[in-house]
C-alpha cells in the first residue's frame, strides 16, 4: 500500500491537494458554521489560496512527475500555477460581498470555485489525454454550477445552455481520445507525439484528433463552438462570468495547446489557421451591435481566443507569447468584469445606456474601465499590446503574415466596440444615476488589476523571458 | 549638471508624463491651480527643449543627444532616442505649440479641466517620443499611444458631432498603423535572418535588404500609414471632422503636430527603409501632393465655416509639403521642412484666432461676422497677419517655405510645380475673401459691436507666434542652416541605395552633383 502512493508521488500534486483540503473545509464550514457566519468560507478561502502561493513559492524548482507519467511539476506547471491561484485569489476576493448582496449560498459558491480551482490545476499540470479530459469536466461541472448558482431564470437558462452545450463537448473530447487510443494505443502526450509522426493516417485516427480538437475548442470557445459564450456569460454572476473569461478559458487553451504540440504540424496547422481566423472575424463582428456590456465582452473573450491560436502557429516563442497573453489578457477581461459587477443592477445586468456618462460621476471607475477596454484593444503602451505584439511577432517569424494581417484589422474593428463603452461613458449624457457598489476589496483588486494592464507591458521583459523560458516544458 | 544635459531628450519626452502624473493627486474643484501647474510644466518642457536647440551641432550628420537604453533584451528592442537636424524642429514646435494651446484653453475649457490638462501633458510626451524615437518598436509606441488622449481631447471637450469624429479618427489612424506593424516585423525578421541579431534599432532596419518583390507592398503599408495621418489626398476624410469638432488647443496641436508626424514618418521611415520604390513612387505621390493642393484649396474656398476653411487649408499645405519632400532636392525638403515648422506657427494661429471668435460670439459662420475690423482692431491685425502668413505673403514664414518648395519641386516636376503655383493663387483667393467677409464691410450683426478685443492672455499667448512668424519670414537661415547637414545625408542615403539596387534615371545624376556642391 505504502509503496503505490510512494508510486504515485503525491507531491507532484501538492498544490491541488492543498486546494482540495481547502475547499472541504470550505464544505464543511458551509454546512456547520450559522448563516449569518458563513463569511469565513470566503476567508478559509482566501488564506488557503495565499497558503498555497506561499507554499509554490517554496517549491517554484521542482521537477517530478507522478501518478505514472500522468501528471508533472515542473517549471511549466508551477508558472502556470502562480496564475490560475492569482485569477482564482482575485475571482474570491471580489466576489464576497457580490455573493451576500445577490443572496448566493456561499459556502457553496467558494466550494465550486476552489473545485473549479482545482480542475484548472491539473489540466495545466496533466500529461496525458484521459488526465486533461477527468480534469477539464472537474472544471466545467463546478463552473455549470457556478454558472446557475443565482436561481432566476437567466441563472438557469445559462447553467443549462452551458451543461448541454459543455457536454457535448465533453462527449466528443472522450470519444476522440477514445479514437486516438484505439489508433495508436497510447494517451500520454509525448508518446503521441512520436508515435503520430510515424504511424499511417488512418481515417480513424484523423476522426479522433478532429474529434479532441472539437471537444477542447468548445471548452475554449472557438467558432463555430462559440454558441453559448454570450447567452452564458451574461446569465452568469459576473464574478463567475470573469473566472470563466479569465481562468477557464486559459485552462482550455492550455489544454489545446498541449494537443496542438503533440500533433504533427501538417496538416494540423492549417486546421488551426482556420479556426483562429474564423474565430477572429466571428467573435469581432459578433460584438459589434451588442448593447449590453456583458455579452461585448463575451463576444470579445470569443475574438481573443483567436488572437491566441495565432500563437499556436508560431512554434516555441508563439506558446511563450500565447502564456503572456493569458496573463495580461486575464487582467484585463477581469478588471472590466469585475467593474460591471460594481455598476450592475441585480436582475438586468449593464447596458450601454446604463453608464453613460459614468465619468462625471465615478471618474475612477471609468479611467480603470478605460484602460482595461484600451489594454483588450490592444492600444500601446498598455499590456494588451504587448500581449498582441509578440503574438503577432512569433506567427510572422514562422511565414503567417496573411493570418497576422487578419488579426491586426480584426483589431481595429474590436476598436469599435470597446471605444463605444468608452464613449458611453465619456461622451454621452446621463441617462440613468447608476450608484456603484462601495466594495473596498474590489477597488483594491481592481486596481491591481490596472497596475497589471499597464505595466506588465512595459515592464514586459521579465515575464515574456520567464514565460519563453517555461514552454520548453512544453516541447 | 552633463549627467543631466546628456539626458536632456528624456526629461523632455518624460517631464509632461509626470506633470500628469502629478495632476492626477490634485484637488478636482482647484482649476486655477491645475492650469497654472500644467502651464508651468509645459513651459519647462519648452525652456528645456531650447537646450536641444543650443546644444545640437550642426556640423555633424549624426544623431545627436542619443540616449540608448536596453528595455526588451530578449527582443531587441531598447529606450533609443536622439535627435537629428529634421527632428530638432518638430520636437520644438511641439514644445513651442504646447504651453500656447494650454493658455488658449483657460476659459475655453469648463468641464472637467483636470482630465483635459492631463490629456493635453501625455499628448505631448506621446509626440515628443514619436520624433526622437530611433528604435521601431518604441516608435510605433509612441505613435499609437498618442491616439488615446487625441481621441479623448475631440471626444470630451469637442463640439457636437465630436463623438463621430473622435470615433472616426481614432479607427482610421489605427487602420493605417496596424498594417504598418505587421511590415515592421517582417523587416524585423529578415533582419534576424541575415545577421542573426534581433533588432529594433532603425539603422539596423535602413541596412537589412530587403527582396525586391515584398518592397513595393511594405513600402505601401508603411506609407498608408503616414499618408493617412499627413493627410494625403484620398485620405484626408477624417481632417476635416476631427478638425472642426476639436476645441481650440485640439486643433492647434492637431494641425500644427499631429499631421507632421505623418511627414516625419515618411523622412525617417518609409523612404529611408525602401529608397528605389520611394523614388519611383515620387511622381505618384508628388502628384497626390498637387491634387491635394488644388482640392484643398477649392473646398476651402466653399466653405462657410471659418475653422472648416482653415482644416481644408491644411489639406493644400500639407499638399506642398509633399510635393516638395518627393522631389528629392535640398531645396524641397528643407523647403518642406520650413513649411511644416511654418504650417504648425500660422495654422495653428490661425486655430487659435478662430477659437477667439468662437468664445466671444460662439459661432464660427462667416456670414455672421463682418465689419469687426472697427470694433476688434487688434484681433484683426493679428488676424491679418497670421492670414498673409498663411497665404505666403513675401516678409513672412509662409513666402520663404513655399518659394523653397516650389523651387526644388520645379528642378524635378516641372509641370507639377507650375501647377502647385496655383495652390499659392488660390490660398490668397480663398483667405483674403474670408478675411474680407469676416472683418471688412459694414458691421451688419448688432451683437458683434460689443466683443471684446484682445485681452492680456490672448496677447500672451499670440505674440510668441507672431514674432516667429515674423522671423522665420525675414531670417530663415539659422532655421535652414541646423537643418542642412541632416538634410543632405538623408538625400544622399536614400538616392545612393536607390542606385546601388537599380540603374538610376539620369536626373539623379544632376541631383548629386547639386547635393555635392
Amino acid at each position: 500500500m505504502i509503496e503505490i502512493v510512494e508510486k504515485l508521488n503525491l507531491a507532484s500534486i501538492s498544490v491541488p491537494l492543498i486546494i482540495l483540503i481547502v475547499s472541504l473545509w470550505v464544505l464543511i464550514g458551509s454546512v456547520l458554521l450559522p448563516v449569518e457566519k458563513r463569511h469565513f468560507t470566503g476567508i478559509i478561502s482566501f488564506f488557503g489560496l495565499i497558503a498555497s502561493l506561499l507554499y509554490l513559492w517554496g517549491i517554484k524548482d521542482a521537477d517530478i512527475t507522478g501518478f505514472g507519467n500522468a501528471v508533472s511539476l515542473n517549471g511549466f506547471s508551477i508558472f502556470l500555477w502562480f496564475i490560475i491561484l492569482a485569477i482564482t485569489l482575485s475571482v474570491i476576493s471580489v466576489s464576497q460581498r457580490f455573493v451576500e448582496d445577490a443572496e448566493i449560498q456561499q459556502g457553496e459558491y467558494n466550494f465550486f470555485l476552489l473545485i473549479a480551482t482545482t480542475g484548472l490545476l491539473f489540466i495545466v499540470a496533466s500529461q496525458d489525454l484521459i488526465m486533461i479530459f477527468i480534469s477539464l469536466e472537474i472544471l466545467s461541472l463546478s463552473v455549470y454550477i457556478l454558472a446557475g448558482i443565482r436561481r432566476t431564470s437567466a441563472g438557469a437558462e445559462s447553467a443549462l445552455k452551458y451543461f448541454i452545450l459543455g457536454s457535448l463537448g465533453a462527449g466528443m473530447l472522450v470519444m476522440g481520445i477514445a479514437l486516438i487510443y484505439g489508433s495508436t494505443g497510447t494517451v500520454n502526450i509525448s508518446m503521441l507525439k512520436i508515435l503520430l509522426q510515424r504511424v499511417d493516417k488512418t481515417p480513424v485516427l484523423l476522426a479522433g484528433i478532429i474529434f479532441v480538437v472539437s471537444g477542447l475548442a468548445f471548452k475554449v470557445a472557438l467558432v463555430p463552438f462559440h454558441m453559448w459564450v454570450p447567452d452564458v456569460y451574461e446569465g452568469s454572476p459576473t464574478p463567475v462570468s470573469g473566472f470563466m473569461a479569465g481562468g477557464v478559458k486559459a485552462g482550455g487553451v492550455i489544454a489545446l495547446l498541449r494537443v496542438f504540440n503533440a500533433l504533427p504540424f501538417e496538416p494540423y496547422s492549417e486546421l488551426f489557421w482556420w479556426l483562429s481566423a474564423i474565430t477572429m472575424i466571428t467573435g469581432n463582428l459578433m460584438a459589434l451591435p451588442q448593447t449590453s456590456i456583458k455579452r461585448i465582452l463575451a463576444y470579445s473573450s470569443v475574438a481573443h481566443a483567436g488572437y491566441m491560436m495565432i500563437g499556436f502557429l508560431g512554434g516555441e516563442s508563439g506558446a511563450g507569447a500565447v502564456i503572456f497573453y493569458i496573463i495580461v489578457y486575464a487582467a484585463s477581461t477581469m478588471g472590466a468584469f469585475f467593474v460591471v459587477m460594481l455598476l450592475e443592477r441585480m436582475e438586468t445586468g449593464t447596458t450601454l445606456e446604463d453608464i453613460a456618462g459614468l465619468s462625471k460621476r465615478h471618474p475612477y471607475l471609468s479611467a480603470v474601465m478605460a484602460v482595461f477596454l484600451f489594454s483588450l484593444a490592444g492600444i500601446p503602451p498598455l499590456a494588451g499590446f504587448f500581449g498582441k505584439f509578440y503574438i503577432f511577432a512569433s506567427a510572422v517569424a514562422q511565414g503567417y503574415t496573411g493570418l497576422v494581417i487578419i488579426g491586426v484589422i480584426m483589431s481595429v474593428v474590436s476598436l469599435y466596440y470597446y471605444l463605444r463603452i468608452i464613449v458611453a461613458m465619456y461622451m454621452e449624457e446621463t441617462v440613468i444615476e447608476l450608484i456603484p457598489r462601495e466594495y473596498k476589496s474590489v477597488r483594491f483588486v481592481v486596481f491591481i488589476l490596472m497596475l497589471i494592464s499597464i505595466l506588465f507591458g512595459l515592464l514586459s521583459d521579465p515575464v515574456i523571458s520567464s514565460a519563453r523560458a517555461v514552454v520548453k516544458y512544453l516541447m | 549638471m552633463d549627467y543631466l544635459f546628456s539626458n536632456i531628450i528624456t526629461i523632455v519626452i518624460f517631464l509632461p508624463l509626470a506633470g500628469a502624473i502629478i495632476l492626477i493627486f490634485f484637488p478636482k474643484d482647484k482649476t486655477n491651480l491645475i492650469k497654472n501647474f500644467a502651464f508651468l510644466v509645459s513651459i519647462a518642457t519648452f525652456i528645456l527643449s531650447l537646450f536641444l536647440y543650443s546644444g545640437y551641432d550642426e556640423l555633424s550628420p549624426e544623431m545627436q543627444f542619443v540616449v540608448n537604453l536596453a528595455w526588451l533584451r530578449e527582443f531587441g528592442s531598447s529606450y533609443h532616442v536622439g535627435i537629428d537636424g529634421i527632428s530638432l524642429f518638430m520636437v520644438i514646435l511641439t514644445t513651442f505649440l504646447t504651453p500656447i494651446s494650454i493658455l488658449s484653453s483657460y476659459n475655453y475649457i469648463k468641464e472637467k479641466e483636470k482630465e483635459y490638462y492631463i490629456s493635453l501633458l501625455l499628448l505631448e510626451t506621446g509626440m515628443n517620443g514619436v520624433f526622437v524615437a530611433l528604435d521601431m518598436l518604441l516608435f510605433y509606441l509612441f505613435w499609437e499611444a498618442m491616439l488615446i488622449p487625441m481621441y479623448i481631447i475631440i471626444g470630451v471637450w469637442g463640439g457636437p458631432r465630436r463623438i463621430y469624429a473622435a470615433v472616426k479618427f481614432f479607427i482610421y489612424t489605427m487602420i493605417g498603423s496596424v498594417l504598418m506593424l505587421v511590415a515592421i516585423l517582417v523587416i524585423y525578421f529578415l533582419h534576424q535572418k541575415q545577421t542573426g541579431i534581433y533588432s529594433f534599432n532603425i539603422f539596423d532596419f535602413y541596412n537589412t535588404s530587403i527582396p525586391a518583390e515584398y518592397q513595393l507592398l511594405m513600402f505601401l503599408a508603411f506609407a498608408l500609414a503616414f499618408a493617412i495621418k499627413v493627410p494625403m489626398f484620398p485620405f484626408h476624410t477624417w481632417l476635416p471632422d476631427a478638425h472642426v469638432e476639436a476645441p481650440t488647443a485640439g486643433s492647434v496641436i492637431l494641425a500644427g503636430v499631429l499631421l507632421k508626424m505623418g511627414v516625419y514618418g515618411f523622412i525617417r521611415f518609409a523612404v529611408p527603409l525602401f529608397p528605389e520604390v520611394a523614388l519611383e513612387l515620387a511622381p505618384y505621390i508628388a502628384l497626390l501632393g498637387v491634387i491635394g493642393i488644388i482640392y484643398g484649396s477649392l473646398v476651402a474656398w466653399s466653405q462657410q465655416d471659418v475653422k472648416k476653411l482653415v482644416a481644408y487649408s491644411s489639406v493644400a499645405h500639407l499638399g506642398a509639403v509633399m510635393l516638395g519632400l518627393f522631389s528629392y532636392n535640398v531645396a524641397g525638403v528643407e523647403g518642406a521642412i520650413l513649411q511644416m515648422v511654418n504650417h504648425g506657427l500660422s495654422t495653428g494661429a490661425l486655430f487659435l484666432l478662430v477659437g477667439m471668435l468662437y468664445e466671444r460670439r460662439h459661432t464660427r459662420m462667416i456670414d455672421d461676422y463682418g465689419g469687426i475690423a472697427r470694433v476688434v482692431p487688434v484681433f484683426s491685425a493679428f488676424f491679418m497677419i497670421v492670414m498673409l502668413s498663411s497665404i505666403g505673403l513675401p516678409g513672412l514664414n509662409g513666402f520663404v517655405g513655399e518659394f523653397l518648395i516650389l523651387f526644388g519641386a520645379f528642378q524635378r516636376f516641372p509641370v507639377l510645380a507650375i501647377l502647385g503655383v496655383s495652390g499659392v493663387i488660390l490660398s490668397a483667393v480663398y483667405m483674403l475673401s474670408m478675411y474680407q467677409r469676416v472683418v471688412f464691410g459694414k458691421l451688419v450683426h448688432e451683437e458683434n459691436k460689443k466683443m471684446k478685443d484682445v485681452n492680456l492672455r490672448e496677447w500672451l499667448y499670440m505674440l510668441p507666434v507672431l514674432i516667429m512668424i515674423v522671423f522665420i519670414g525675414l531670417y530663415p537661415s539659422p532655421f535652414l542652416k541646423k537643418m542642412e547637414v541632416s538634410v543632405k545625408q538623408y538625400l544622399t542615403y536614400t538616392l545612393k541605395n536607390a542606385q546601388i539596387q537599380k540603374i538610376q534615371p539620369p536626373v539623379e545624376n544632376k541631383m548629386e552633383k547639386e547635393i555635392q556642391e
